[in-house]
Order: C-alpha cells, then sequence, then structure tokens
C-alpha cells in the first residue's frame, strides 16, 4: 500500500539579519493510511509546524511532500486547497468554534465550503449531532458549552466532511483529564474506523492511544518509536 | 446564494453581539451618508431635476450681453424686435417684477408678482386651473386692468372662491378683472403671488435703454439651441445697426432656461456637494479603521475558516457580505438623518434658492443613495478583507491570547487615518477661508450706520409707471412728516432702494465735456432720496450742501454725487457746479451737481463701490420706495406700530411691507454666503470628529498592540512621560504626514472658492496656519487618552500578558 503521506527533505527556516533560522530541518517519513501518529518534543520543536504544513495552511517550504501520491511541492494554490479540503479534518487544542455561529452552523461551516447542497448538508449535520450525542446542544453557542463539550464539537466538526486525515493540535491541552479521555477514545474509535490520525501532544498519556511517536527537537526528527515500545 | 444568505444572517447577528463595534460603525455610516443623501437631494431638485415645464429641455432665457455691463436684461424693444423676426424660437415672452397693493376686501397688502406679456404662459405650457390667461391685445394700456391669480393667494385671500373668474378686485388702487387662477403646481418665478400684463405705454414699447425685462422662449422642434444662437446674434446685430448709438455693442444670447435659473447657486451647491463627498470619504476610512480592529479579534475566526476549507472568494465574499450589510443598515439610517437635515437646511437656506422647496428624498435620490452604499460598502470592506488574507494561521490557530495582525495591518490603519486627517484638512482649509472671508466682509465700512435703523417698503397705489406723479411726492411728504412725529423716532426718510440691497441705474454724460461715443458712456447707480436722508443714515457730507425743500419739482434740478464718481470725473477738482445729464429714464434729465458725499456700499458689501447719483425725490418721483427711520431706541422695531399707525392715518389703504431693520438687510444680503460657510463648516466639523476619532482609535490599537513592551519599557526604568510621549510622537508623526498632504491637496482645491472668497485669496498662510494649528490641537487631544492608558500599564501584568 502506497503512503498516505510521504515527505523528503522538507525544509523550513526564515530569514532574519541576513541569516537563515531553521524550523523544520531534512524532515523525511512516511505516514501510511489507518495510522495513528503522535508528533512530542519541547516547545519549539517544530511539532506544529509541521502539522501545518501537513495540513496545506503553510505553502513556504522546500522539499518534498506527497499526499496521496500527488506532489503537494508542485500544486498551485488552488490545486493544494481542494486537496485539502477534500481529505484533511482539523482539531484545535482551544476548539475553535466560531463564536457568532451556534453548534449546528459550526458544524455547517466546513461543508458549505465544500459546496455541499443545503438539503445534504443538513442531513449530514444531524447525522453526526446523532453520532457523537450532542443533538440537544445543536442551537447553543459556542460559550453555552463546557470545555469537553467545545472540543467534541471540534472533532465532530473535523470528522463531518469524511475526512482521510485528522490533524490534532494539542487536542485535551484545555481540557481535565476525564474529559481529555473521553475526546482519546473518541479518536481511537475515529482511528479504528480507517481515519488517519496525527496529533500533537505533551502528553504521553495521549501518546499511548496512538501508534508511532515521533520526536522533534530543534526542528529535526529526532528519534521514532512505536507507541506499545514505550509502554513496555 | 445560500452562502450569500448564510452570510447575511451571520452578519446581522454579530452586529446584534458586538453593540459597541455596531453602534459606532453605524452611527457613523448614519451621520456620512446622511449628509450625503440630504446635500444630493439639493442636488437633485435644484441641479438635475428637469423643470416641471412642457418639454423643458425646449425652454431657453434669452439675455442681452454687453461688453462691459453684466445686466443680462433686455429692452423691450429689442425684445419685440427678436420675437417678431425669429425663425428658430416660436414664442418668446418678457417679465419683470412688480409690487402689488390688494386692497378693497379685507386689509390691505402688498404682494409680490409679475407683469408679463401675453406670451408668458403659453411660453411655459401651462394652463389655468380657473378661466383663461392673457390676451395679446390686453398688453397694451387702456385694455382693461385684468389679474391672474397663482393658487396660493386665491385660496388664502379669496377662500377659494370658485366664482372668482370676472370678478373685480382693487390692484394698485385700480379695480381688476380676475381673469384666471393658476394651478398649485404652478410657482414661477417662486415669489410670485399675481401676473398682470405688461401693458406697456409708447415710451417704454420704443425704449432702447431701459433693461428691465427678463425674456424666455422656446426653441422650435426642428431648430437646434446652436441655431438659435447664431440667429439671435445675426437678428441683434441688426437691431444695432437700425438703431445706430443707443445702446451699441450688445447681442443676444440663448441659453437653456434651467441652466440660467440655477447658475448663481450652481458652484456653492457643487462645493457642498464636493464637500460632502469628502465626509463621506473619511466615513468610509473610519469604517475601514473600524473593520481592521475587529478583525485582529477575528483573525483566529478567519483562521478556522481557512483551515476548514474556505477559499479566498469566499472569505472576501463574506467580509464583503458584511461591510455592505452593514453600509445598508447605515443608509436607511442616514435616510433619516437625511430627512432631518433637509428640513434644517430648508430653514437655514437664504430663500433665494431656486427650487430648494421642492427638494424631497424621491426615487432618484434613493437610487443614488442605493449606489453610493454599494459603493462604500465595498470602499471601506475592501481594505479589511484583503488585508484578512495576510492572517498568519500558525499565530491564529495557535493557544495564545494575544492576537496580532502586525505591522501591515498598522501601516495600513495609519495611512487610512493619514488620508482622514489630509480630507479634514482640506474640508478645514476651505472653512477658513469662507469664515476669514464672512469676517472682512462684517468689517466692511459701508458708509452708513446700519444701527437702530428701520426700514418698511411703500409702494405708493395711485401711481402710474408712465407719469412722473406730484401726487406721489405729496403723499411721501405727507408720510414723513407724520412718521417724524412719532415718539423714539430720530430721524425719518424715503430712499427708492436700500444701500446695500442693489437697485437702478443709467447712463450719463457730463455737461460741458467732448461727447463720448455711445459704447463709452459711463453710468452711475441712481438713489432718490428726501433732504434728511443723509443725516438718517448716517453718510457723510463731503462737500457743498444736502437736498433741502427748496429742491422741488418746481426748481433747478439739483443732484448730489459720490467720492468714487467725483474722484474718477474730477480727480483733483471740485465737482460741485458741474452739470451732469442722466441719459436713460425717459428723456435727457440734467441736474446740477450741488454736494459731495461719502461712498455707499451699493450692492452688498462684497460688492466694489461705483458712481452713485442722488437725486431729491421730488424732482424725480419714484414708484417704490422705502421708509427709513433712525430711532432712539435700541430696538428699532418698537416704534413700529407708532409708524403704521401714521401711515394709515395719511391714507388708511396705504400698506406697508417688507418691514426689516437695516441689520437684517444686511444680514440677507450675506445669507447665501452664511448658508453655504454653515454647511461647509458643519461638515467640516463632522470631518474633523471622524478623523479625531480614527487618531484616537489607531492609537488606542497601537497601545494595546504595544502593551508588553511598555511593559518592558517600564521595568527598564521608563517614566510614565517617557511612555506617555512615546505614543503622542507616533500619533503625531502620523498628524504631521496627513497634514502635510491636505495642506498639498487645499493649495489646490481651496482655488475652486475664489468666486466665494472676499480679500483672502485661496492659498492665504495664515488661514492654512490657523487650520494646521487646531487639527494639531485637536489631534493631540484624540493621541491624549490612548497616551494615558498607555502610561497606566502595570509592568509585572503586561508580562504576564502572553
Amino acid at each position: 500500500m502506497e503512503p498516505l503521506i510521504q515527505m523528503r527533505n522538507l525544509e523550513k527556516a526564515f530569514e532574519a539579519g541576513g541569516s537563515k533560522f531553521f524550523v523544520l530541518r531534512r524532515i523525511t517519513l512516511d505516514i501510511q493510511p489507518g495510522e495513528f501518529v503522535t508528533f512530542m518534543g519541547p516547545s519549539g520543536a517544530g511539532k506544529s509546524t509541521l502539522l501545518s504544513i501537513i495540513g496545506m495552511l503553510d505553502s513556504a517550504w522546500s522539499g518534498e511532500y506527497y499526499f496521496l501520491e500527488q506532489p503537494v511541492h508542485k500544486l498551485n494554490v488552488k490545486k493544494r486547497n481542494e486537496l485539502h479540503k477534500a481529505n484533511i479534518g482539523f482539531v484545535f487544542q482551544s476548539y475553535h468554534l466560531i463564536d457568532n455561529l451556534t453548534v449546528f452552523e459550526n458544524l455547517e461551516i466546513p461543508l458549505s465550503y465544500k459546496n455541499v447542497p443545503h438539503k445534504e448538508r443538513v442531513s449530514l449535520v444531524c447525522d453526526i449531532l446523532d453520532r457523537f450525542n450532542i443533538v440537544g446542544k445543536k442551537d447553543l453557542f459556542p460559550n453555552q458549552l463546557s470545555g469537553g463539550q467545545q472540543q467534541l464539537v471540534g472533532v465532530a466538526r473535523a470528522v463531518i466532511q469524511n475526512p482521510k486525515l485528522i490533524l490534532a493540535d494539542e487536542p485535551t491541552g484545555n481540557l481535565h483529564s476525564a474529559q481529555g479521555d473521553e475526546i482519546m477514545q473518541l479518536f481511537k474509535r475515529l482511528n479504528d474506523a480507517g481515519t488517519t490520525i496525527i496529533q500533537v501532544t505533551h502528553s504521553e498519556r495521549n501518546a499511548m492511544y496512538g501508534h508511532r511517536i515521533i520526536q522533534l527537537n530543534d526542528g529535526w526528527v529526532v528519534s521514532e518509536e512505536k507507541a506499545a515500545a514505550r509502554v513496555g | 446564494m445560500t452562502g450569500i444568505w448564510q452570510d447575511f444572517r451571520y452578519t446581522l447577528r454579530a452586529l446584534a453581539k458586538n453593540k459597541g463595534f455596531a453602534s459606532v460603525a453605524l452611527l457613523t455610516l448614519a451621520l456620512g451618508m446622511g449628509a450625503t443623501t440630504a446635500i444630493f437631494s439639493v442636488v437633485n431638485a435644484v441641479l438635475l431635476k428637469p423643470l416641471t415645464f412642457a418639454q423643458p429641455e425646449r425652454l431657453i432665457k434669452l439675455e442681452e450681453r454687453h461688453p462691459d455691463w453684466a445686466s443680462p436684461e433686455f429692452t423691450y424693444a429689442n425684445f419685440a424686435d427678436i420675437a417678431k423676426n425669429t425663425r428658430t424660437m416660436e414664442k418668446l415672452a418678457a417679465y419683470r417684477p412688480w409690487l402689488f397693493t390688494l386692497s378693497g376686501d379685507g386689509e390691505p397688502e402688498n404682494v409680490d408678482g409679475y407683469r408679463v406679456s401675453a406670451e408668458f404662459f403659453t411660453v411655459l405650457g401651462v394652463s389655468p386651473q380657473l378661466g383663461r390667461t392673457f390676451l395679446p391685445e390686453e398688453n397694451r394700456p387702456g385694455s382693461g386692468d385684468v389679474a391672474v391669480l397663482s393658487n396660493g393667494l386665491w385660496k388664502r385671500r379669496f377662500g377659494s372662491d370658485p366664482n372668482i373668474i370676472g370678478k373685480t378686485c382693487k390692484i394698485n388702487g385700480n379695480p381688476s378683472r380676475i381673469v384666471g387662477v393658476m394651478p398649485a403646481t404652478f410657482r414661477f418665478p417662486e415669489d410670485s403671488a399675481l401676473w398682470t400684463p405688461l401693458a406697456l405705454d409708447d415710451t417704454l414699447l420704443t425704449n432702447r435703454r431701459a433693461h428691465l425685462y427678463t425674456v424666455i422662449g422656446r426653441v422650435k422642434p426642428q431648430a437646434t439651441l446652436a441655431q438659435a444662437r447664431s440667429e439671435a446674434q445675426i437678428l441683434a446685430k441688426t437691431i444695432d445697426e437700425e438703431n445706430k448709438g443707443i445702446d451699441p455693442n450688445w447681442t443676444a444670447y440663448p441659453s437653456p432656461f434651467q441652466e440660467r435659473l440655477v447658475a448663481a447657486v450652481r458652484l456653492p451647491i457643487l462645493l457642498l456637494f464636493c464637500a460632502v463627498g469628502f465626509v463621506l470619504l473619511i466615513t468610509c476610512a473610519n469604517i475601514a479603521n473600524l473593520l481592521l480592529a475587529r478583525e485582529v479579534a477575528r483573525s483566529k475566526e478567519i483562521g478556522v475558516r481557512i483551515a476548514l476549507g474556505a477559499g479566498k472568494g469566499r472569505i472576501l465574499g463574506q467580509l464583503l457580505t458584511e461591510s455592505i450589510v452593514l453600509a445598508f443598515i447605515g443608509s436607511g439610517l442616514g435616510l433619516l438623518v437625511a430627512n432631518f437635515a433637509l428640513r434644517a437646511i430648508i430653514q437655514l437656506s437664504p430663500g433665494d434658492v431656486p427650487r430648494l422647496q421642492d427638494v424631497s428624498i424621491d426615487w432618484h435620490v434613493l437610487g443614488f443613495t442605493l449606489l453610493v452604499t454599494a459603493l462604500a460598502g465595498v470602499l471601506f470592506g475592501v481594505a479589511p478583507a484583503l488585508q484578512a488574507f495576510k492572517v498568519d494561521l500558525q499565530n491564529s490557530l495557535r493557544e495564545s491570547r494575544r492576537t496580532s495582525l502586525g505591522a501591515a495591518q498598522l501601516r495600513l490603519r495609519s495611512a487610512l487615518v493619514i488620508s482622514e486627517i489630509a480630507l479634514a484638512l482640506v474640508l478645514l482649509a476651505g472653512t477658513g477661508l469662507l469664515t476669514n472671508s464672512f469676517v472682512r466682509l462684517l468689517r466692511v465700512p459701508l458708509g452708513f450706520n446700519p444701527k437702530n435703523v428701520l426700514t418698511l417698503q411703500l409702494f405708493l397705489p395711485e401711481a402710474t409707471e408712465s407719469a412722473a406723479d406730484t401726487r406721489s411726492a405729496q403723499t411721501l411728504s405727507a408720510i414723513l412728516e407724520k412718521v417724524r412725529t412719532v415718539p423714539g423716532v430720530h430721524f425719518a426718510s424715503v430712499v427708492n432702494s436700500l444701500p446695500i440691497a442693489g437697485g437702478v441705474g443709467t447712463d450719463f454724460a457730463i455737461v460741458g465735456r467732448p461727447p463720448v461715443k455711445p459704447e463709452d458712456e459711463p453710468s452711475a447707480d441712481i438713489r432718490v432720496i428726501d433732504a434728511a436722508y443723509l443725516r438718517t443714515m448716517q453718510i457723510p457730507l463731503l462737500r457743498g450742501r444736502e437736498f433741502s425743500e427748496r429742491d422741488s419739482a418746481a426748481a433747478p434740478k439739483a443732484m448730489l454725487i459720490n467720492q468714487t464718481m467725483a474722484d474718477k470725473f474730477w480727480p483733483g477738482q471740485d465737482p460741485v457746479g458741474s452739470r451732469v445729464t442722466m441719459l436713460d429714464w425717459g428723456p435727457p434729465l440734467t441736474g446740477e451737481v450741488v454736494g459731495l458725499v461719502g461712498d455707499v456700499k451699493p450692492n452688498g458689501p462684497q460688492e466694489p463701490v461705483g458712481s452713485m447719483i442722488y437725486w431729491p425725490y421730488p424732482q424725480f418721483p419714484s414708484l417704490f420706495n422705502y421708509l427709513v427711520v433712525r430711532t432712539m431706541s435700541a430696538d428699532p422695531l418698537s416704534v413700529l406700530a407708532g409708524i403704521k399707525g401714521q401711515v394709515r392715518a395719511v391714507n388708511p389703504e396705504q400698506p406697508v411691507s417688507q418691514i426689516r431693520t437695516m441689520e437684517q438687510v444686511l444680514g440677507e444680503s450675506l445669507a447665501q454666503r452664511r448658508f453655504s460657510l454653515t454647511l461647509i463648516a458643519i461638515f467640516a466639523g463632522l470631518s474633523v470628529l471622524l478623523a479625531a476619532i480614527g487618531v484616537a482609535g489607531v492609537m488606542a490599537f497601537l497601545v494595546a498592540q504595544r502593551t508588553q513592551e511598555m511593559g518592558i519599557r517600564m521595568a527598564l526604568g521608563a517614566q510614565r512621560a517617557d511612555v506617555f510621549g512615546l505614543v503622542l510622537r507616533q500619533g503625531m508623526r502620523m498628524t504631521f504626514f496627513g497634514l502635510l498632504i491636505g495642506l498639498a491637496g487645499a493649495f489646490g482645491l481651496t482655488r475652486l472658492l475664489a468666486g466665494m472668497l472676499y480679500g483672502v485669496k485661496p492659498g492665504d498662510p495664515l488661514t492654512f496656519a490657523l487650520v494646521s494649528a487646531f487639527l494639531i490641537g485637536v489631534a493631540l487631544l484624540a493621541c491624549w487618552l490612548p497616551a494615558r492608558s498607555a502610561t497606566r500599564v502595570d509592568p509585572m501584568i503586561a508580562l504576564r500578558y502572553e
């Protein structure tokens, strides 16, 4: 099976005061479909930057990046956006629900950006509300929900378009441990159902939900290990 | 479509949630759009709307033009010749303003009206509501006195009597038959309550020097204006050659009627429109600034939307929908503001702005407002929308309480504020120049003392135009004698035209000097006065004597002249004893200069003083007279009742009208300027306020952005004054950039005001310095609050603020 993601010598750097500061250095990695990968490392290691590049939110880098065998490094902005819209869902640490929209509307947003017809959108949103057991919250605004509930909606929003890949940046960072566990269980179930998941976390406990842990430091991939090996 | 609808709903919801932003933005827009709508309503009603007459595009005004003389009025003989011989104009009509005294049933009253040729109503293409208009034979005197009433007069004085046609009423002392009533929609000329035929006797029918008549006409359907112009020139040349030497080198020039009707107010109205355009631009800049400020708070939302798959077009569409929705709600409120503003404009207006009474917010205005609203929505929405794409996605999606759009946004916001300051400075400079002119005009020496003077118009009903009726002089003498006995009256006099209020003039010749070519004949204004006039108005006698009782109708003709005339025609000599012949009013009339008086402004404070001849009223009676009364009390109106009583004692049917103090007359002569100045000053004030809000907003934004920096500086030992100065310097740098650009713009644009200025040049350095200093003061105030809040930053809190 071809990898979902292939990176070859990917680098990102800033020019400042005539010098070049590297954020990511010679990243070479493969991620298979159905994998649950965790990026770990100290602050400033480049984890979130790498996640943004994988999510195609950042285009200022060099090297090769293939997503579903498509050369992202050669695609124009429009094609990258198409690829991103069709295949990737995001979950953020601070949920990033849109304050002025209800739960229902927040869930509808990614579908509207994919030009899904209104009837189909309503049907998909109802379906996801039901799957996540949040039908009763559909007319509430984000500030009327607890942190755990907001992140539940955040995950539901990432899942609603049935992405091949979910990128989660510290998804439980703002939650207490019981809520965090609930969200991680949810990721596990989604992964078991076939969705590839990449998370950034500082939490060893959360890392254990995945298959593989990639350690970054100063922009370099410094180690890779199976999560199970760490338990061992 | 669903997307737009969604964006629309979200916008309304966001506005409802963000009440602070919504109220500031909507208030700003309501003021800007309201002012724009109101002024466009004026432009529409006065300059753009076609006249309500049939086929208004064919209506023309025919003017006489002279190489050295601005008056466009026609002589009757020239008018009649052109009307008879034209092939390109199907009809021509002549008219002149007249004062009518209505008596008989009810209180005697003076009403303004017009004496018109029989074709007047036909040219305008209007039919009466009742009865008929005038017949050609009624143009001649003795064919029976007839009148057509305006709808307003018919309703007010005659109780809308449906059987009014054929009834008689006393007009100027003569029984006149009412032959028609015009519909309520017909108000032309605007102040006209009554129309009577010209009924000219032979003297005026053949006179080619008395320029008294306004001429209007209609170009034939198959002819063009250019053809009419060529023909009018040829006809004028022919008439000139046939009547050699009488009034040489004149020509006739037809222009579109509507264009001439509004010619005097076109420039001030267009300038107001420009001014309000500036206010609208400043409004847009301010709203753009507010949207940019809000965008900082929304950068996360935009980042999330992009992360969720929103393309640039969709984000742009959403942000523009938001700004356009905002613009439309603001415009809706602006219509309410415009409604109030229009009422205020009509109240403030000097009354001589044609068609201003018809101003309303009609479909044309609404269409304009819709268009401007959409454009404004795009204008103030596009910069923030484009700026939104500069969001640093990684930063905005990261967990951070501090959001920043960085230096690019600050540059954009500063540029917007700089443009606001520049635009405000241009408006302020214009206001400054107009104010400077106005103050100078108020200080112009008028040549007389307008304080404590009451003026009343006296039109003597039994007088006739052609006869120098000695009865009118006798009546005036009797009235003066009685009025002088009223307690509180210091002096009382008569004059045919009030000083500074315009009047009639004549060409003249100096007896004993070599004859000059007719086209080189000098001209002078004429005032007809009584013996006490100089003392009443406190006009100094410089040489010779005043008029006295001995200057009666039978005595040798005497005249006074002013200083300017003496300097021009008797430089270094004494004019007293010289003889001057007045050429234009019937047979030449020669008088001896018996005295020399100080100059008096004849046509308003701004007009230069020319030659002036004063006649004693018994020797040159006038139909239109003003009673001028200098009172002992500071309130000249306190003697009004007594004066009216004495006038009635002489003639119970003698009305008095246009009762004003001389200071009111002076005020009215400046009313047009005051009106323009007031409106431009309001717009300038509004623009300064908006610019100040802009400066304060950007500085507050800047302080919020640099809170941590301030904290670090203070932790490193900066004093509060250092931080205060830091913020102030940044604000003032922006202000000075704006001032520089604004000054450059003002130097160019205030040249358009040249025609409205008095005693000051468009680029007046003092005015520019003063308005710049004022704007700097306002900007300092606007920076003061954000600067003060910067000094209150607690270094410990600021440093934890990440």
